[in-house]
């Protein structure tokens, strides 16, 4: 049209209105995107170390953590005053990590280059200065040489931690089992009718079972004090700003960053090895440190397990309505039923979870094949197998959506042909339809998958703990737990932000795991609209 | 044609059992949803169910006629006061065998009373005295079974007075401290009230007990003998009353000697004949000599102090109340009248669970089992035992969504306050605060989701340029995808405290963004045609975004100055003075726009789906005919789009009604009743989902968790089944055309 050149027509300025509200849209999009990556991203990078003098002679040393305006008390109409939040860290010896410092009362800002941050595994982030390593011989090391030293002491150190880490993942943790098995089965003689010598006989054998192990127990305990004790050997002297000085064993240390020394190489070097103790460590300090393997790994099992139940529910689904259902009041019921649930509220799910899965379900296995962990339970209570199958109930309309989008796009020539060489129905279906429709069955996966990544409600509910002591897989038998409780990202989220003692502190690290998630999200988002629209182009032509 | 005569039987074996499994598969959805349904419902239906009493056959048995009797928490033991003053108790394996009271020689009882909370009887012997006979209940296991068995745990002569005069009606109570209250009518003209404290010496851990007598005053007009009956709190510090008359009279007793003065609260209807605390010691139960009961709450008036407020009528029994029970566990009791009625009650919910008559005469005593599972009734003919089935008494429909009268308030309020740490707290299980904090987030959301959503959708239809299309849809879609959890912790953490801060600001931006949209849109028509070809109407979303941007940032730099000059450089403080609402950072604005956020993407595709399905031979009919773009959209795709539109709206609705994590994470989750965007709100999901894994299974307060559950789960049901229908209406509309 050329009606540019002519005066512009009637309701354009409404149209404007219009396409400024889809523009609102866009940025609100683009805004929550740019604000997760922005804070998520920056919280791995090292910021610099400040020293802040006040007037008063107080000092503090940390990272400027944000600046604000001083709320006003109502009616003044004073000019606006700012001031500075540090995080000054050094939690144990302070009492709290965060300082307002109002900016008219700074006399002076430094960036001191001598200036640590050192992580350490408890009591969070120490901002000082270093001044003596004592080494396990009663070697003590200062000035030049300490630095040189920390270096190689600290990836000693991490090696040893790893090392006692697994000697109590290995033989401690196959001991405690061994007790918890032998106690179990006690239970399970003791609950099972039977011959009674016969059970008296079990219940020795176990007892004996129960006297070696606790003798074991006694050597392995006394190795791993040893351990533990030369673990501890090596101390660090650190001075904070005020002069006081801490002892701290070079083990309890994560990382030291000379922040203000470093040139961009370095800090990227700390920011990698930031983003991989993220992605690969297991949480410290109540989550609020440390990284958030166990989270993601929950996350991804669950979403794996659910697809082993979702896959088939929903293609069947799809099949029945696209294949074999003939079109009719039956159909229609099926598909409003459909629509249906995919608009019910995730919670109605966890609620119906809760109350079908682990309290009947998992009541009715309990007491059927597990009676000897009464009180306790095994299955009547939340764990990753009854969360996954909520989710599969919760998604599985995404996948009938998709897979039938994606079998309406086979041409029916191609339906035809296969039947008219003689095929069954099965046949052509299972052989000929499945497969041309298998990007569609696989966007509807990879949309589902994405919906329970991020859906925490109902998992709440069954079977999401804040931190899991044991993974959903191990190394001992039956290797997959699907009773145990796991961690996940989202629930994650709203665990460390809103239920954690300290908000503020966490609160970058929430950002972190948030950016993380909708990352995850929006790529299988992505990778699903991509499969979808080659699809269409695919068939564009064909459907007839 | 005919393919089957080639097909091997395995073959056509395989065909057929795929068609049933596919076949049953579909019908399993249908099938999963009506089972989601009914389990949901099957949660809530015994909320709905009475409780019931019923005659235990075999507990009428040889017993001399009592004139008093209680049971043990597991029901297994039964002490009965006989008329001849012997204690007796039976168990299950053992006859009735005697109980034998240190002090105590057993003469005939004129009258007696219990002790409230099983702690024993009060015994008026025929001699005059006034006995209290202390017992406890000791539990043992022998060979895995439990043995209950009475003890006697004392007995203790209540001196009145010095002339040793016989005591009329009486009362008493002991504390679970230890320290005791009993009073009574002495001599037919006073009524005098003997308190017990005891001490326990610290280092011999040898326990005193004292002794203090209270004269209780009478107001004029009411002579020791109006009284017609009386009750100690389970605190043992306070004694009411109640005069033929209709007072309620009641004293504070404390350590002190001395006289009391009454507190009278005056009542109407019959003479009162009955009268019992409940558990928690904050009302009172009355019963009448016609029948009727009531209860009463203390409650404190800024002007008159304590007093007595009626707060619930029951339906009456049949003839005079002689004898009140109260549950240990809740608000409910056990009523008898003069012609041997029980009927059970329940407070809160002003409920009459069940009735029974039974074959005992005239009650003279009834006792509630301490789990308020069973009860003992001796009439003057005989005792009888009654089991009692009772597991919801506390709701109602009216209870769940009108105004109930609480103890201790004023005047009947809803409230949702469902647990608490004390066993004598009275739950509050009214979800008519949690409906309203629903409609309120689920409003504001949509207040902002619905115009947005379909402008946007409208022009993304119908004047977008195909190239932006290709980015805008996936965005869109990413936007629906953003798991909520993430919406809630930026609502709650990173956008609640700049609300609060710029909350000027952002009205502000509601006024200037679309101002500022209109200008730059005037003002492209200002430039050159040959540059402003350049950027058809297609791409004035993309162009729009910088305007907006600078628009509000704008916005929210004049937020500064505006707020000073206008509200006192306070915007929140202003509102909580000159509104008359708290104003919280958590509140229904930030919520309007995180929920906002998550409800935009799915109005937005419904719409524009609609929007563009709409013929194009309709649209264009209407433009060769002269009308102008704005034109037809607006007199022939919207109103023909309509139907899918509305259906967006209803599918938008259900989602923001459901929405949990959003609205946990962004409100203070207080359950208030209020409109105001300032405050925050408690709805249904967020409080299924704050309190359900805490919830015991079984219990009342997990079926009325259930039951709002069943309220989304049909509201929800409701608004997308008639969406989708009207979609479905509407494709074959559209086909037709």
């Amino acid at each position: 049209m050329t009606l540019h050149t002519r005066k512009p027509e009637r309701g354009t300025s409404y149209m404007w209105l219009c396409g400024g509200a889809l523009s609102v849209n866009l940025l609100l999009v683009l805004g929550l995107l740019v604000l997760l990556a922005v804070n998520g991203l920056s919280y791995f990078w090292p910021g610099e170390i400040v020293l802040l003098r006040k007037g008063d002679g107080s000092a503090f040393l940390g990272e400027i953590y944000q600046r604000q305006e001083i709320p006003k008390p109502a009616g003044s109409l004073e000019p606006s005053l700012w001031r500075t939040q540090v995080k000054v860290g050094n939690r144990d010896l302070y009492g709290f990590e965060f300082v307002w410092v109002d900016d008219d009362q700074i006399v002076s800002r430094e960036t001191p280059a001598e200036a640590l941050l050192v992580e350490r595994l408890e009591f969070g982030a120490f901002f000082g200065y270093l001044k003596e390593l004592r080494l396990a011989s009663g070697e003590r090391i200062s000035g030049d040489d300490l630095w040189n030293r920390l270096g190689s002491l600290l990836e000693a150190k991490e090696r040893e931690r790893e090392a006692v880490a697994d000697f109590e993942a290995g033989p401690i943790a196959m001991l405690n089992r061994e007790l918890e098995a032998v106690r179990l089965g006690t239970r399970r003689a003791e609950l099972r009718a039977g011959d009674p010598a016969d059970r008296a006989a079990r219940i020795a054998e176990l007892e004996a079972r129960r006297k070696s192990a606790l003798a074991l127990f006694e050597t392995r305990g006394e190795e791993l004090r040893a351990m533990r004790e030369s673990l501890r050997a090596e101390i660090a002297v650190l001075e904070e700003v005020g002069g006081k000085r801490k002892e701290l064993a070079v083990s309890e240390i994560v990382r030291v960053t000379p922040s203000n020394r470093l040139g961009v190489s370095g800090k990227l070097g700390v920011y990698a090895s930031r983003v991989r103790e993220f992605l690969l460590d297991d949480p410290r300090e109540s989550n609020t440190e440390g990284g958030i393997f166990p989270a993601i790994f929950g996350t991804v099992m669950m979403v794996f397990l659910m697809s082993f139940a979702v896959v088939p529910l929903g293609v069947i689904a799809a099949l029945y309505l696209r294949e074999y259902a003939k079109d009719g009041a039956v159909v229609r019921a099926v598909r409003i039923a459909v629509n249906n649930l995919a608009g019910v509220p995730s919670i109605v799910f966890g609620v119906f979870g809760l109350g079908f899965f682990v309290y009947f379900l998992g009541g009715a296995i309990d007491s059927a094949f597990f009676p000897e962990y009464a009180p306790a339970a095994k299955f009547r209570t939340g764990g990753i197998l009854w969360a996954s199958i909520t989710l599969a109930l919760l998604t599985v309309p995404v996948v009938i959506v998709a897979t039938e989008e994606g079998l309406a796009a086979v041409p029916r020539v191609v339906r035809e042909g296969s039947l008219a060489l003689g095929a069954t129905k099965f046949e052509t279906t299972w052989r000929v339809v499945v497969p041309a429709a298998a990007p569609g069955i696989l966007t509807g996966l990879i949309l589902a998958m994405a919906r329970a990544a991020g859906e925490v409600a109902p998992l709440m509910i069954v079977g999401m703990v804040k931190l899991a002591p044991a993974m959903p897989i191990s190394g001992e038998p039956p290797f997959v737990h699907l009773d145990r409780k796991f961690m996940h990202l989202g629930f994650h989220i709203y665990d460390v932000g809103f239920q954690s003692p300290n908000v503020e502190a966490s609160k970058p690290l929430v950002f972190a795991t948030a950016f993380l998630l909708v990352v995850v999200v929006t790529v299988m988002n992505l990778v699903a609209i991509w499969i979808r629209t080659r699809l269409r182009r695919k068939y564009a032509g064909a459907a007839v | 044609m005919k393919p089957s005569l080639s097909i091997s039987p395995s073959r056509r074996l395989k065909d057929r059992a795929a068609r049933w499994i596919v076949s049953a598969g579909g019908l399993a959805i249908v099938a999963s949803i009506l089972g989601i349904f009914l389990f949901i419902l099957a949660e809530v239906l015994p909320l709905l169910s009475g409780g019931s009493l019923k005659e235990e056959p075999a507990a009428a048995d040889a017993a001399p006629l009592s004139v008093a009797a209680m049971l043990d928490e597991h029901q297994s033991t039964l002490v009965a006061l006989g008329r001849d003053g012997v204690v007796r108790s039976r168990t299950a394996a053992e006859p009735f065998f005697e109980l034998a009271f240190e002090g105590y020689t057993s003469e005939p009882v004129q009258q007696a009373a219990l002790l409230p909370h099983g702690r024993g009887f009060l015994a008026a012997t025929r001699s005059g005295a006034l006995w209290a006979l202390l017992l406890r209940f000791d539990v043992e296991y022998r060979a895995d079974a439990r043995v209950t068995k009475a003890v006697a745990a004392g007995a203790q002569p209540i001196d009145l007075d010095a002339a040793g005069s016989a005591p009329g009606l009486f009362s008493g109570a002991v504390a679970p401290e230890g320290g005791g209250l009993f009073i009574a009518v002495v001599g037919g003209a006073r009524l005098v009230a003997v308190r017990s404290t005891t001490k326990e010496n610290p280092i011999t851990g040898e326990v005193t007990a004292s002794w203090s007598q209270v004269s209780l005053r009478l107001p004029d007009g009411i002579p020791a003998g109006a009284i017609r009956a009386m009750c100690v709190d389970g605190s043992a510090r306070h004694a009411f009353a109640a005069a033929a008359t209709g007072e309620i009279l009641w004293w504070e007793i404390t350590d002190a000697e001395g006289e009391r003065t009454a507190k009278v609260t005056a009542t109407e209807g019959a003479a009162p004949t009955a009268l019992a605390m409940l558990i928690g010691d904050r009302s009172l139960v009355l019963g009448r000599q016609d029948g009727a009961i009531e209860t009463y709450s203390m409650l404190r008036d800024e002007k008159a102090g304590w007093l007595l407020r009626r707060i619930h009528t029951f339906t009456p029994l049949q003839s005079a109340v002689t004898a009140l029970s109260t549950s240990l566990r809740n608000k409910g009791f056990l009523a008898g009248d003069q012609t041997g009625n029980v009927a059970l009650y329940y407070s809160t919910s002003e409920r009459l669970l069940d009735s029974l008559r039974l074959q005992v005469g005239p009650i003279v005593s009834l006792d509630l089992a301490p789990k308020s599972d069973g009860a003992v009734v001796v009439g003057e003919s005989g005792i009888a035992r009654l089991s009692i089935e009772n597991p919801h008494p506390e709701v109602t429909w009216s209870s769940l969504f009108a105004p109930v009268w609480y103890e201790g308030d004023p005047e009947p309020t809803t409230k949702w306050q469902s647990t608490s740490g004390t066993d004598d707290f009275e739950p509050k299980l009214g979800l008519l605060p949690l409906l309203i904090g629903t409609l309120k987030g689920t409003f504001y959301s949509l207040l902002l989701a619905i115009p947005l959503a379909i402008f946007s959708a409208v022009y993304a239809s119908q004047f977008m340029a195909p190239a932006l299309r290709q980015i805008v849809k996936p965005m869109i879609e990413i936007m629906a995808a953003l798991p909520s959890v993430v919406l809630g912790f930026l609502a709650g953490l990173w956008l609640a405290p700049r609300v609060e801060r710029s909350l000027v600001g952002m009205l502000i931006m509601v006024v200037l963004l679309p101002a500022s949209v209109l200008l730059a849109g005037a003002a492209s028509t200002m430039i050159s045609p040959s540059l402003r070809s350049r950027f058809p109407a297609g791409v004035a979303a993309a162009c729009f975004m910088p305007v907006l941007l600078v628009a509000g940032a704008l916005a929210l730099s004049l937020g500064g100055p505006v707020e000073d000059s206008l509200f006192g450089g306070n915007a929140g403080q202003w509102i909580t003075d000159h509104l008359g609402v708290n104003f919280e950072q958590k509140n229904a604005i930030v919520v309007g726009l995180a929920m906002g956020v998550a409800v935009i993407p799915i109005i937005f595709s419904i719409a524009e789906d609609a929007l563009s399905n709409v013929p194009r031979s309709l649209s264009s009919g209407s433009l060769a005919l002269g009308a102008s773009r704005w034109q037809t959209v607006v007199r022939v795709v919207i109103p023909t789009a309509s139907p899918g539109i509305f259906s967006a709206i209803m599918v938008g609705f259900g989602r923001a009604v459901g929405e949990t994590m959003i609205v946990v994470m962004a409100t203070g989750n207080t359950p208030v009743m209020s409109w105001s965007p300032f405050n925050g709100f408690r709805t249904l999901s967020a409080n299924i989902a704050t309190e359900i894994p805490e919830a015991a299974q079984g219990s009342t307060h997990y079926r009325v968790l259930f039951l709002s559950v069943l309220l989304l789960f049909v509201v929800t049901f409701a608004a997308n089944t008639v969406a989708e229908v009207i979609r479905q209406r509407l494709r074959k509309r559209y086909a037709s055309l």
